[in-house]
């Protein structure tokens, strides 16, 4: 599969190859001249002196506008046929012949134009200049020798100015209060941690784009770690049908809110929240067709993140320290293994749909006593997925589904999760909305599952004011319907003048004795509060 | 009331060339044209003005106030393109306040049925599908609704003239206008309507209770590709609550080559 997979996104480089410029298109921009001809306007002009540059379309257009008043009639979109539009000077190109100094045997065959144009403008032909070389009036080969001169220095400063650039981020403070003892003796009371956040982000004139994005969070409790990674350094550059990501990422997939169980591309940052929706930046290609029958997905995984697992001293815990540098793969490559993934996403009216293909190192690790007993190793097995997730969205119903299957060289198991998300909107006449969330939950691995949702219903309520402030709250209980062992969270938001948030959060494990996977957290209810300025 | 805003349908060109025609020939048969008639053809013709701008790009600020003053302020962009026979599609990028930088907002807007409209969460990286059913909430805190700001369309209202009156020195037809969508936050309307230039100058919306709830003032009106009228200020007054806010635009781009590929889901993922 990671050959095809290869194949593939090679394919699909070559066909968002350049567009070769027309040979009236060249001539035109050697001489800084276009001569109007009918049914010619300012979109096709564009279209023809930039093929493979769309974005500056709309640059170029207002720039002919700017450089050649004269030339439209009653209305900016009116071309006079006939007109001599002087081209913007960052168009120029230099004449093949001035740059080699002599002209080369087959030049002036490569400057004729194609057949398909020369018939379908015979009626304008003569209102063009000619473009065989040897015909071409003396006088227009002197204005791109000035223009060259001149153009270098602006041809840098529109370089300058063309490159946007944004910066923004957060940085905020969090302070969680655990309301139990411990049921370790080395976890602490309390976690407080600060988080930064920064995005630099550089976009060229022709859309192609930079993200940078690094993240840090100091943990201040007693033996809190301090972690930094990058989130994202992301090159990306696409066309009409395409898009090509090179860098390290985040990658989403997925449509019910209890479980990502089709989500695979990044590893969790498990020590950021036990939610398991903080991920950790992922090395990749991405390759993206998007056509009209849907949308295709290559990617090629590099590098392996490992799953940061709690130690003893943290909380939650196993307990028992996790010693992650010592992790086992089944790959002789181990991180290195090249992890490979497709994905297939089409929307049918109401119905957005995602088919989902993955053949790499299981971001799960199993979890292994070392010989000495005294720790834990994880164990990362190479595995492949097939994941379907779907959504029917009709009014103020949303019915999601996803569902996988799984398998690797020990086990293979199929899971699968499914609900609603209903809204009743402008509750009790008032702006408020009011959601009710159902799902279930299903793992085929029972009680040998690695999560503890292996017969689960979720219930939620899902509350926004729609004032000015974003206010919002998010209530759920996850039951397990066979042992009883029930999650509970809130979470609520409010934003605090124009730069601040606020953010509450609260989880609570109850009736957890019968679920072992849920009762390493039955002591760590917590209580947590974060404040974030965003810039 | 179409220039309302962002957008336009135009499916109903044979229906709308009768119209026409009969605005034009509305002075001979002035005394057999009913209100709902008449109503009916002012808006007709106001949306056979605007067809055609093909796409836009522009940028909104809104000023939230409330009744003490204080005061909050949103960023958006938005592009919007028309398309032939259905609803525009329409792209908006928020770029404040800070904590939802990033977050994008897309609908293909539908002439019969609902709309497709999902949102781009950019920490989590996620695209959500979203139900297009509440129209009538605030959009982004503010005192216009989504159906406020939404593709305006002939066949989402049904119309009576009133009068004729004079609305900021200018002539203007009062056109009642009862929403068609049952979930819409209002049971009524009242627009005035340039009479020369076809476009709403002023808005009162009436609740669900039938009570006045709002007042929109629409002001500098600036004429994009010798056609396309096109308010720079929407200034909208919520008289039950005292709040107010002025929705501002500016950089108008007409005809900026956008094409459907700009409109795919896809898109805001990439947007910033």
């Amino acid at each position: 599969m990671p050959g095809a997979a290869y194949a593939a996104l090679l394919l699909l480089c070559f066909s968002g190859s350049a567009l070769a410029l027309d040979s009236y298109a060249r001539s035109a921009r050697e001489n800084g001249l276009w001569i109007v001809v009918r049914g010619d306007t300012l979109f096709s002009i564009a279209r023809r002196l930039l093929p493979d540059n769309r974005p500056a379309h709309a640059r170029i257009r207002a720039a002919l506008v700017d450089l050649n008043p004269d030339a439209f009639g009653t209305s900016a979109g009116e071309l006079r046929t006939g007109a001599a539009l002087r081209l913007p000077d960052e168009l120029h190109l230099e004449r093949p012949d001035a740059a080699a100094g002599q002209a080369e045997p087959g030049a002036g065959a490569a400057l004729q134009p194609p057949p398909n144009a020369a018939s379908t403008s015979t009626a304008a032909q003569p209102q063009r200049p000619s473009t065989d070389p040897q015909a071409a009036p003396p006088q227009p080969a002197l204005v791109p020798q000035v223009a060259a001169q001149t153009s270098v220095a602006e041809v840098e400063a529109i370089d300058e100015s063309s490159l946007q650039t944004r910066l923004s981020g957060n940085v905020s403070a969090r302070y969680a209060h655990f309301t139990q003892l411990p049921r370790f003796d080395t976890q602490p009371d309390n976690n407080s941690a600060v988080i930064g956040e920064v995005e630099y982000y550089i976009e060229a004139e022709s859309g192609s784009s930079f993200t940078f994005r690094p993240y840090v969070r100091a943990e201040l409790q007693d033996g809190g770690d301090t972690v930094f990674d990058i989130r994202e350094a992301m090159y990306l550059t696409f066309g009409d049908e395409w898009e090509l990501r090179a860098g390290i990422g985040k990658v989403f997939w997925g449509v019910t809110e209890s479980v990502h169980l089709v989500d695979i591309i990044n590893q969790t940052d498990f020590l950021e929240d036990v939610d398991r929706e903080e991920k950790l930046g992922q090395p990749m290609v991405q390759a993206s067709l998007l056509r009209d029958w849907g949308t295709l997905e290559f990617f090629l995984l590099p590098y392996f993140r490992v799953r940061q697992l709690p130690d003893s001293n943290d909380r939650p815990s196993f307990g028992i320290d996790v010693d992650n540098d010592a992790a086992q793969f089944e790959s002789k490559d181990a991180e290195n293994h090249l992890d490979a993934a497709l994905r297939y996403s089409q929307t049918f009216d109401e119905v957005d749909l995602g088919l989902s293909y993955f053949n790499g190192t299981s971001r799960d690790p199993r979890l292994f006593l070392n010989q000495n007993g005294n720790a834990l190793i994880p164990f990362y097995p190479l595995m492949e997925q097939v994941g379907l997730d779907v959504q029917y969205t009709s009014e103020a119903w949303l019915w999601k589904l996803e569902a996988i299957y799984r398998q690797d060289d020990i086990q293979s198991y199929s899971a699968a999760a499914g609900g609603f998300e209903y809204t009743f909107v402008g509750i009790f006449d008032s702006a408020h909305d009011l959601g009710a969330i159902g799902e279930y939950l299903y793992d085929e691995r029972g009680t040998e599952a690695t999560t503890p949702f292996q017969e689960d219903i979720l219930i939620g309520l899902r509350w926004a004011l729609n004032d000015e402030q974003s206010s919002e709250a998010l209530f759920g209980v996850i039951a397990d319907l066979g042992d009883g062992g029930q999650s509970i969270s809130l979470e609520a938001s409010r934003r605090l003048g124009d730069s601040f948030k606020l953010n509450l959060d609260a989880r609570s494990f109850i009736n957890t004795e019968n679920d072992p996977q849920l009762d390493l957290f039955s002591r760590d209810d917590f209580v947590r509060v974060e404040l974030g300025y965003f810039f | 009331m179409h220039t309302t805003l962002v957008s336009r349908y135009k499916n109903r060109k044979l229906k709308a060339y009768l119209m026409v025609l009969l605005v034009a020939l509305a002075p001979l048969a002035a005394e057999a044209q009913s209100p709902e008639e008449k109503g009916l053809a002012i808006a007709l013709e106001a949306d056979r003005r605007d067809l055609g701008f093909n796409d836009f790009e522009a940028s909104m600020t809104m000023l939230l106030k409330n009744k003490k003053g204080d005061e909050s302020l949103r960023n958006i962009r938005m592009r919007t393109l028309e398309v032939e026979g259905d609803g525009d599609k329409s792209l908006s990028i928020f770029d404040q306040p800070a904590d939802v930088k990033g977050t994008a907002f897309l609908t293909h807007s539908h002439t019969s049925k609902p709309d497709d409209q999902w949102l781009y969460l950019p920490a989590l990286k996620r695209v959500k599908r979203i139900s297009s059913k509440n129209k009538s909430g605030p959009f982004m805190g503010s005192e216009f609704a989504y159906e406020d700001i939404s593709s305006q369309e002939v066949d989402k209202y049904t119309y009576k003239y009133l009068r004729d009156e004079d609305m900021d020195g200018r002539k203007s037809f009062v056109v009642e206008q009862y929403p068609t969508y049952k979930h819409s936050g209002y049971t009524r309307r009242i627009v005035w309507i340039d009479q020369e230039r076809y476009i709403p100058l002023q808005v009162e919306f009436y609740d669900r209770k039938n009570a006045h709830l709002k007042t929109l003032k629409m002001t500098d009106y600036q004429q994009y590709l010798d056609q396309y009228w096109r308010a720079g200020n929407m200034y909208m007054e919520n008289h039950q609550t005292g709040k107010t806010t002025l929705l501002t635009w500016s950089d108008y781009k007409f005809r900026t080559g956008l094409s459907d590929a700009d409109f795919r889901k896809n898109v805001l993922q990439r947007v910033r």
